[in-house]
């Protein structure tokens, strides 16, 4: 009897003990709320901060490895993986019942950067390879590999804009870790030729549009300089150029602001328009020890009005900070652990 | 047959009657053990002597309880008690094997019939086995003193050659022996996960010698080896090839009380794109012993196209003692280290005491010093040195059971260690890549390695459990493992269980388990001097990577002809 005992209790503790190792995260997340997904590099994990409540849930789901790059695209986020010491990937992300639905393989060797889906029908994926120089096109519906194009060198940003696909080329000379002078093609998605070219600054990475421009950012984070260049896509020419206090990391555009973040540079806030800094903001004195600014969001929420910079080390304290525009400060410090590298930020609005 | 017969006279001579070969062969059976290899095995902390039979030196190592494989296909590097390679302290037959430049002591460059069993010391132990001994030692023992030639072929190495033959005249005794590897690419083909992977040609070659001899005064030992091989950590970042090339050369000389030995590393690693990096790295060690006092001194010089030409000299002076408690010993060191590159001293100490029944426990402290690439890597894009690198130590409380009976023995070990400013790279306010002293990690786990032998069958089982740790995750180290080997004359059964392990220093990302399943047959022939093997690994085709991306080949054989010609009447 006295065994019988201990046997139902040592069940009710491993039981119990047990059902708290759960995760703590509702599926599906719950509908009209906007969350953060925070990619974090060092863990290959992906954590959600809820805004509204300022909680932080880490390590919901896992990426692939090295993870790069990622974007939304009709109520699904398409995750891009580099494959460092494995295979590269897409995976593909439903933000609501918080599973990985796809993952597409990519050749190994490839280094995918970044990722452009086309809004036509059907719809195509299209993603930079960094060191094949080429860009592959996928059936967005389900990751096949339809065909690739060689273009360039050392490939990185890419855009779908007005039925054309803009490639940003680095031309960064792998064997030798040197930049360069980098250029942007235009591509013909259709035929998978290069319909034009214009040659930019030293090494451009990212684009992004505002709906009417193109904007490219491309410089040297260790050297400690950076340049913002606005592209008239009509035209293909520059018509703005704006040199920045550091080599910047990533870009973000919200109505007719640029906001550029990089590892050692101050966040920068930029006019559309011509370019000119708005504001330049010191993020020393709230980075953790140690950290560097590698990401950076807008927030959707009209309301409160907040950039999110994603502040990584891969050996110290990570964090989001959230920065009020209004309010010219980084009014909270998200802690999203240590070691875990956090890197890209992404809000979405749950239907 | 009378090929044979020919083939053994013209290699070893004419044929002696038998009772002079086996008299000859017990005469170099004496094979003389490090002075610390005695101590070792008496010291109250976890020693094991780790040997396996022809052909089942792949993964050998795995199978003990606390020592974690870190293969990168070309590249294969110790772990113990989730360290980093570099914290092993790695020996050949007593003498240092593994260069100051980069730390990493790479069991690749040795041909596989150079090495026949392997004393592992698990306890971090700088008092008694010097610096770089922060998580342990290994000590790589060449194979029992046959004659011998062996040629084997299969998959992953379409040949190998190698010999080993005694050497003697009025004065001194000896053996020598020398062999011959080529590896494929068929770790391509045998991908497990049927991709093509880039490695564009994983393949490589290496050749080596050794010689040992012993006088009245002392014995020596002369390894000379010769390695090239392609790196294939480049597919996932530049698809090019990039071969490297290593030379060695180690002369070592050991009385009773004296040891020395120079070793020369060379290095190159070969590309397309440019001219090849070179480093040449001159190592000199002398230990004196006299009583319980002890003083040793090692230089160290390097001439990279890299680092530049860094040196260090290090001083340590110790004393070690043995005190006798009724049935209780007393086991106590202290030594002091003294370095140059960069000017520090470390005290480390070690306590231990014997318990009746073979019960043990002790504390004891290691360290390492930094790596002259963790000290002077020149500033490129992505990384730097830190000149002002700290060295890293341990510290470890364990206490166990060691019982050993003619044809048993059993031993458990549990341990807590505790890592103080460990040497990882990390990014620093510019994003470059630099080492810093960064974390302390703790562990506890246990540890237990047993052996049964009945009539010539023995039966060998092992476990490892790390059941808690504080700090980072321990890289690449799983919590649970486990073997079971069985050996009989005609051959071998071994199975190897190695549990999830993190591949990420945080996060909760982990590395399945898998187990292997290994088999060998020996099939003896003509007095059982010629003998035919065959071994299959891996017999269940599981999916194995070591390290993350590195995946190891699936299913493979090899069938190996050995020659002893003065074997008779038994297997050894």
């Amino acid at each position: 009897m006295i065994k019988q005992r201990h046997g139902i209790v040592t069940f009710l503790v491993l039981t119990l003990s047990l059902g708290g190792c759960r995760k703590v995260i509702d599926h599906p997340l719950p509908p009209g709320q906007h969350v953060l997904f925070v990619v974090n590099g060092g863990s290959e994990t992906i954590g959600l901060y809820w805004p509204d409540s300022g909680r932080y849930e880490p390590d919901v789901l896992t990426t692939g490895n090295t993870p790069n790059f990622m974007i939304e695209y009709e109520g699904r986020l398409y995750l891009v993986n580099s494959g460092f010491q494995g295979t590269p990937s897409i995976q593909v992300i439903d933000p609501v019942q918080m599973v990985v639905e796809q993952t597409w393989p990519l050749p190994i060797g490839s280094n995918p950067m970044e990722l452009a889906i086309s809004n036509i029908s059907p719809p195509l994926a299209w993603v930079t390879s960094w060191t094949r120089n080429q860009v592959y096109k996928l059936d967005a519906q389900t990751g096949t590999l339809m065909d690739s194009v060689t273009v360039g060198h050392s490939l990185d940003g890419i855009l779908w804009f007005n039925q054309k696909l803009y490639v940003v080329s680095t031309n960064y000379d792998q064997q030798n870790w040197q930049g360069d002078t980098g250029t942007l093609y235009v591509l013909d998605p259709d035929h998978l030729t290069v319909l034009d070219s214009l040659t930019l600054g030293y090494n451009p990475m990212h684009i992004a549009t505002d709906g009417h421009s193109l904007f490219i950012i491309g410089g040297d984070a260790f050297a400690g300089f950076g340049t913002v260049w606005k592209i008239d896509p009509t035209t293909l020419s520059i018509v703005a150029t704006q040199d920045l206090p550091g080599g910047p990391g990533d870009l973000v555009i919200q109505d007719t602001v640029v906001y550029v973040v990089g590892w050692s540079m101050p966040l920068v806030l930029l006019r559309t328009t011509d370019l000119a800094i708005l504001r330049e903001v010191d993020l020393t004195d709230v980075l953790p020890v140690e950290a560097g600014v590698m990401g950076v969001e807008v927030s959707h929420d009209q309301i409160n009005h907040s950039v999110y910079l994603a502040a990584s080390n891969w050996m110290g304290p990570n964090a989001v900070l959230i920065y009020d525009v209004p309010a010219d400060s980084v009014v909270q410090v998200v802690q999203t652990g240590d070691g875990v590298g956090t890197q890209i930020l992404r809000e979405v609005w749950l239907p | 047959m009378w090929i044979l017969g020919l083939l053994e006279t013209l290699l070893f001579g004419p044929s002696l009657p038998t009772d002079t070969t086996v008299s000859y062969v017990v005469q170099a059976v004496v094979v003389r053990a490090p002075a610390w290899a005695h101590q070792a095995d008496q010291l109250p902390l976890s020693y094991e002597e780790v040997s396996w039979p022809a052909g089942a030196e792949q993964n050998a190592l795995a199978q003990v309880p606390g020592l974690t494989l870190k293969d990168y296909i070309q590249f294969q590097g110790l772990s113990i008690r989730g360290s980093s390679s570099e914290e092993v302290k790695v020996l050949f037959e007593g003498f240092p094997f593994q260069p100051q430049q980069s730390g990493f002591a790479d069991l690749q460059v040795l041909p596989r019939s150079f090495v026949g069993s392997a004393e592992i010391v698990r306890t971090a132990n700088a008092s008694y086995f010097g610096a770089g001994a922060m998580a342990g030692l290994v000590n790589l023992r060449l194979p029992p003193p046959h004659t011998q030639l062996e040629v084997s072929t299969g998959p992953l190495r379409p040949w190998t050659f190698s010999i080993q033959s005694p050497l003697n005249n009025s004065r001194w005794s000896g053996r020598w022996g020398w062999a011959w590897e080529q590896q494929t690419d068929a770790f391509r083909a045998l991908d497990p996960t049927h991709r093509p992977l880039e490695i564009t040609h994983a393949g490589g070659w290496k050749t080596g010698m050794w010689a040992e001899f012993w006088t009245g005064s002392g014995r020596g030992l002369i390894l000379v080896g010769w390695t090239r091989r392609a790196t294939p950590w480049l597919p996932w970042t530049v698809p090019h090839p990039d071969t490297l090339e290593t030379r060695y050369l180690l002369a070592g000389w050991e009385t009773p009380s004296l040891r020395s030995s120079l070793t020369l590393w060379y290095t190159a690693y070969h590309t397309d794109a440019s001219p090849p990096d070179r480093h040449q790295e001159w190592q000199w060690q002398t230990q004196w012993h006299h009583g319980p006092w002890l003083l040793d001194f090692s230089w160290v010089g390097l001439r990279s196209t890299i680092v530049g030409h860094p040196q260090r000299v290090h001083l340590a002076p110790g004393v070690r003692q043995v005190f006798q408690f009724g049935s209780i010993q007393l086991f106590a060191s202290f030594r002091l280290d003294g370095y140059s590159a960069p000017r520090q001293m470390v005290p480390t100490g070690f306590f231990g005491l014997h318990f009746p029944l073979g019960l043990y426990t002790s504390i004891s402290r290691g360290f390492r010093p930094p790596t002259f690439n963790e000290l002077y890597w020149p500033e490129d894009l992505y990384s730097r040195g830190n000149p002002h690198l700290r060295r890293e130590t341990s510290i470890e409380f364990e206490t166990g059971w060691k019982i050993r009976r003619s044809s048993s023995h059993l031993t458990v070990a549990l341990y807590r260690r505790a890592y103080h400013d460990m040497i990882r790279w990390s990014p620093d306010p510019t994003g470059k890549w630099r080492p810093v002293n960064l974390h302390h990690v703790e562990l506890m786990g246990f540890e237990t390695e047993g052996g049964l032998e009945i009539r010539k069958v023995r039966l060998i089982p092992r476990g490892g459990w790390i059941f808690w740790h504080r700090g980072p995750n321990l890289i690449y180290t799983p919590s649970w493992t486990g073997s079971m080997e069985l050996r009989t004359p005609l051959g071998w059964l071994r199975w190897t269980w190695i549990g999830s392990r993190p591949e990420r220093f945080f996060g909760p990302k982990r590395l399945p388990a898998f187990a292997l399943l290994d088999l060998g047959l020996r099939v003896p022939l003509w007095d059982h001097r010629l003998s035919v093997a065959v071994t299959w690994q891996n017999i269940l085709d599981q999916p194995v990577a070591w390290v993350r991306g590195y995946p190891m080949p699936g299913r493979t054989w090899e069938v190996r002809i050995q020659w002893q010609p003065e074997q008779k009447g038994g297997a050894p």
